[in-house]
């Protein structure tokens, strides 16, 4: 998801150019028909050829979950024709991310393995989270107030999940990254904008990008 | 010319131009890696005036494991649902005074 810029006063107007490169839509922009890459947000060719797009956070996950964390919530409504969509959960997604010219990685099997992951990406501590039953990954800069958290006991209560940090023993919200109670209650950690893609769409996109492990 | 005159010309240009072909620049390659062309401009076609359910609606259209893209932006929630989405691909949506472009 990105920020549509301005253009001559005017914001960007995305839509589907029907070409295929390395396995992606390429997206292009009515007012200059310059075209994009929606995973890179770079335009490709066309008048703002080089041109990035800001990205913005948003989060691959379901609609139970996210509801049970946003009650207010509204949703695109889909025209009469469509069909429900299936079941979420895909051993061959990956969360990627793109940092400061960094790009990792973070396939689904490995983040199984480790569901709250502390990478350092760009230098800057993060926190990848991990919640199976929902095929969602978020991350977080874990830095707040000049202080680095670790975190730890991920578990679901009630609707939402929930996890603390070891410091100060704060919970807080896996999904929203809001501290609930605790010494930190209010605080909150920064996402950090990712994509979650095919594993083998973003090897394509990134050949040289690096690919997390657990430990 | 009357106002009336000015407008229906106005809209059988606006047909007019409705009507052409769109024509994009086609790139062999980019980054050396080739560019297909799969199906023409807006054969897939965005969406650029969402429209959104709250409440019971909301929770009717959708179940419960349904995969989603959740935006929080401005003090507002939304849902995206990527089945759905991937018909349309991209929507051109607004948080505010945020112009955003939901894509998957």
């Amino acid at each position: 998801m990105y920020a549509r810029p301005l253009h001559e006063g005017k914001p960007l107007t995305f839509a589907v150019s029907g070409m295929l490169w390395k396995s992606s839509l390429i997206m292009f922009d009515r007012e200059t028909r310059s075209l994009w890459s929606h995973i890179t947000g770079k335009a490709v060719a066309g008048p703002l050829k080089g041109m990035r797009l800001t990205p913005v956070p948003a989060v691959h996950t379901t609609w139970g979950l996210w509801r049970a964390n946003y009650p207010d919530t509204v949703v695109l409504e889909k025209a009469r024709w469509s069909r429900r969509s299936p079941h979420p959960f895909e051993p061959d997604h990956v969360l990627g991310l793109v940092l400061e010219g960094e790009v990792v990685g973070f396939p689904f099997p490995e983040l199984k393995q480790a569901p709250l992951a502390h990478p350092a990406v760009a230098g800057e501590p993060l926190l990848v989270v991990y919640i199976e039953p929902a095929a969602t990954a978020v991350a977080f800069r874990r830095e707040v107030s000049g202080r680095v958290l670790s975190f730890h006991r991920l578990a679901r209560k009630g609707e939402v999940w929930q996890m603390e940090d070891r410091e100060t023993g704060s919970a807080w919200n896996a999904l929203t990254g809001e501290a609930l109670a605790g010494p930190l209650a209010g605080a909150g950690l920064a996402p950090v904008p990712a994509t979650q893609a095919y594993l083998s769409n973003w090897r394509e996109l990134y050949p040289g990008g690096r690919m997390w492990r657990a430990d | 010319m009357t106002k009336d005159l000015v407008l229906a010309l106005a809209g059988a240009l606006a047909a007019l131009a409705a009507a052409q072909p769109l024509v994009l620049p086609l790139p062999d390659a980019i980054d050396g890696a080739p560019v297909h062309v799969a199906i023409p401009p807006d054969a897939i076609r965005a969406i650029d005036q969402p429209t959104f359910l709250r409440g019971e609606a909301a929770a009717r259209q959708m179940a419960r494991d349904e995969p989603v893209l959740g935006v929080r932006l401005a003090g507002a929630a939304r849902a995206y649902p990527l089945g759905y989405l991937s018909s349309h691909e991209i929507v051109n949506d607004r948080f505010g005074d945020l112009p955003v472009a939901v894509t998957w």
